[in-house]
């Protein structure tokens, strides 16, 4: 079996398993009810039911498309590597519920399985701007690490917010380092990330200068100079636009000074 | 109350000193961004809905509409100048309008296209003002089922504008009612897929949505292939049309009128789809097809105005039904709804100062984009020299601001983050973000009047087919279906989307 629609491939793959996710979530949690009382339940099963097979059908017409997207050719696939995967995904649930009431160890367990897999069918394009920047196996990386972290900071700070900022701290350098083809992806999304957490501690001008600087850096050209001068630019327009005329209540200075010289 | 008393009515809404100053602002701002490649008009709705929350409804609408149709105008500049479609629905007029300019002819380009815009955007006034009232009269009688069949049309109608495979567009809508599901269910008060987490009970915010799928998405895709810009540089002058080029101009304005106005109308519709309609309809009927796409006059004429024309009439829908045809459309409704306004067909007859004042601002914006154009073309293209990468960290910023404004909480922020990252997946994976938005909107008034109709037919699925008008939309979404997907239609809408791509 080949792949030759790497697009179709991953596209069909994301649907059902959003699909089925909704649709099983809806009929274990919620009331079903019938046709003529509709439960909570139904829509979302009905409508998880309809994206899976869809997604199934997307699926399977990457391996018969006759459009082959890909300048790297068609990518060999063994139905054993899926296989192998949706079955430790399906194991580590069940055995982590059974065994901790909850599901969530176990699907990361099997996110790292499945993500190892992921590795040998990345999605390849003619052009670099059909290429994806980073394989799935980064994907499931990033996100564990903002799932841990969350936890780790609510559980020892009763906050997540310091989680949110060390991962997406954490998740910039890891990019600049060893990603440079999903730094522009990484950085605006961590700048952003960065700058609603930073927004009530460090107040506007703080914040946007980490938006500034953070997102800036991830472009192709970063001028010291140049971004200061922009900063400086947005932060006054910032001010006296948003604060001054349409009074938006944001704090512009940091929470520990006393007094703010600007008001 | 007669037509013309109504828009007598509205105008006087209009002209106030208030209303004119937002609607100045809207079309300012929707030229800028209509001229700047990368910046849609999607996103700067997005952007600035949380500034009109403290604004008045009727000066919010008109200057969000402004910003619409002004993005048309400043679009076709650059298509024009630089052969840059600073905006989607103008990128046929690149084909000849920039060999135009090539030819030392981009003064009676750039003029053909704002007076063409300009009598288009008139026509298409008098249209919402004389269709929308007996729409409105017909949308009081919808029941249930009725709705969810229109409902069905217009995602069905969304997905004919994708560019990609019909089937991922149909899996990109059910995706998007199934996020609109998230948060408290209306009718029992369960809480739905919100994972404990407070901050979804409430739902996704739609604005967060359609930030981080259209503007960090975006941002990210611009980010990642660098090109350079060739910019015009010769002067644009003699900015009248001859003789000759009005001659050759009317026709082709009147059908593109015409033609935006209807096609604008339906669901999925709006300024794309008339543009590109409106082009191929111009090469069918001229006596000299050789000459489209080296510089032919009616090529710029045509798509032109049936382009403005399709931007006004989509608010058709929107205003009658409260339908959203397009994401820009259900932007709208998200700014009515945060007002207040439930949208539908009573908005005419509660708020008709807000429904005519609006319809009479359209025609007042257009004359300030007559006048506000022509003798700035100059300074606008002198904006298309500024770098992307001043660009992008003031769209960050703003929006940043915009989505943190809506409930003080970081955890807006992160959700824009999140589909972000998601919008940029599914660029790669060439699925479009336009018919999930739409969906998105659309997904629990879907399940609430797929509920009631059950409801009342005692849970006869057959209700849908026996009530005339909801057979009438379920068979017109199943025409359309059947249209795309017959072989010489989607070899047609291919060819449609690799011009666009080129």
């Amino acid at each position: 079996m080949e792949i030759r629609n790497s697009k179709d491939f991953w596209a069909g793959l994301m649907f059902v398993v959003v699909g089925l996710f909704f649709m099983l979530w809806a009929v274990a949690q919620y009331q079903m009810g019938t046709a003529v009382r509709m439960g909570p339940a139904y829509f979302p099963a009905v409508l998880g039911g309809m994206l899976a097979s869809l997604g199934a059908v997307i699926f399977l017409r990457a391996f018969f498309s006759r459009l082959t997207d890909s300048a790297a050719g068609r990518i060999p696939f063994s139905a054993k590597d899926l296989a192998i995967g949706v079955a430790s995904l399906a194991l580590a649930a069940w055995a982590s519920r059974s065994f901790s009431g909850s599901a969530e160890s176990g699907i990361l367990a099997a996110a790292f399985i499945l993500s190892v897999l992921a590795n040998r069918y990345r999605l390849k394009g003619a052009s670099a701007s059909l290429r994806l920047s980073f394989n799935a196996a980064d994907f499931v990386i990033g996100v564990v690490i903002f799932y841990v972290a969350a936890q780790l900071s609510f559980r020892y700070a009763r906050n997540s917010d310091y989680g949110m900022l060390a991962a997406a701290a954490l998740l910039s350098v890891l990019a600049v380092l060893f990603r440079p083809g999903a730094r522009p992806l990484v950085l605006v999304v961590a700048s952003g990330i960065a700058y609603g957490y930073l927004m009530k501690p460090l107040g506007l001008i703080l914040a946007t200068a980490v938006l500034v600087f953070i997102s800036a850096f991830g472009g192709h050209e970063f001028k010291w100079k140049e971004v200061t001068i922009l900063y400086v630019v947005l932060i006054v327009f910032s001010i006296l636009v948003f604060v001054k005329a349409l009074s938006l209540p944001f704090p512009i200075c940091p929470d520990f000074m006393d007094s703010c010289p600007i008001r | 109350m007669d037509v013309f008393g109504n828009l007598w009515m509205g105008f006087g809404v209009a002209v106030s000193w208030l209303n004119l100053l937002y609607a100045f602002i809207g079309v300012l701002l929707g030229t800028l961004i209509g001229v700047l490649p990368g910046v849609g008009p999607v996103a700067t709705i997005a952007v600035l809905l949380p500034i009109t929350f403290n604004l008045p409804p009727v000066p919010a609408l008109i200057m969000l509409a402004g910003i619409y149709y002004g993005s048309q105008y400043g679009g076709s500049t650059t298509s024009i100048l630089v052969n840059i479609p600073g905006e989607a629905a103008s990128v046929v007029t690149c084909l000849d309008g920039y060999q135009m300019a090539r030819q030392g002819r981009a003064g009676p380009a750039l003029a053909v296209s704002a007076l063409g815009s300009f009598f288009a955007g008139c026509v298409a006034t008098l249209v919402i003002a004389v269709a929308a009232p007996p729409l409105a009269e017909v949308a009081l009688k919808f029941g249930p089922s009725e709705y969810f069949s229109l409902m069905v049309f217009g995602l069905i109608g969304a997905t004919v504008l994708a560019s990609g495979s019909l089937i991922k567009a149909i899996a990109m809508v059910l995706l998007g009612l199934l996020l609109g599901l998230i948060g408290t269910d209306v009718n029992s008060g369960v809480l739905r897929f919100t994972f404990d987490i407070p901050e979804l009970s409430d739902g996704i915010g739609f604005v967060v949505v359609a930030m981080g799928m259209f503007g960090i998405a975006e941002i990210v895709a611009n980010l990642e292939h660098k090109g350079a810009r060739e910019v015009f540089t010769g002067k644009v002058t003699n900015l009248f049309p001859t003789k000759e080029d009005f001659k050759r101009a009317w026709a082709p304005v009147l059908r593109g009128t015409a033609l935006g106005s209807c096609l604008g109308i339906l669901p999925g519709g709006g300024a794309l789809l008339s543009s590109f309609a409106a082009y191929s309809v111009e090469k069918k009927v001229s006596k000299h097809p050789e000459q489209f796409g080296k510089g032919a006059i009616e090529g710029v004429a045509g798509p032109e105005s049936a382009n403005n024309a399709g931007a006004q009439t989509s608010f058709i829908p929107m205003l009658t039904l409260g339908i959203p045809s397009n994401p820009v459309m259900a932007l709208m409704i998200g700014a009515l709804m945060i007002q207040g306004i439930a949208p539908g067909p009573q908005v005419m007859t509660e708020k008709p100062e807000l429904f005519w004042g609006l319809i009479a601002s359209m025609w007042v914006g257009n004359l300030m984009l007559v006048v506000l154009n022509l003798p700035l073309i100059g300074m606008w293209v002198k904006l298309l020299s500024v770098p992307y990468r001043y660009l992008y960290p003031s769209i960050l910023v703003f929006m940043a601001i915009g989505v943190f404004s809506l409930s003080n909480n970081p955890f807006d922020v992160l959700i824009m983050a999140i589909f972000g990252v998601f919008g940029y997946i599914c660029v790669k994976l060439e699925c479009e973000p336009a018919p999930m938005i739409l969906g998105f909107i659309l997904g629990p008034l879907m399940e609430e009047n797929l509920r009631r109709a059950m409801l009342l037919s005692r849970g006869d699925p057959l209700v849908f087919f026996q009530k005339p008008i909801s057979a009438a939309f379920l068979a017109a979404s199943l025409f359309l279906l059947v249209i795309i997907a017959l072989p010489a239609i989607r070899k047609k809408r291919e060819a449609a989307f690799v011009e666009q791509q080129a």
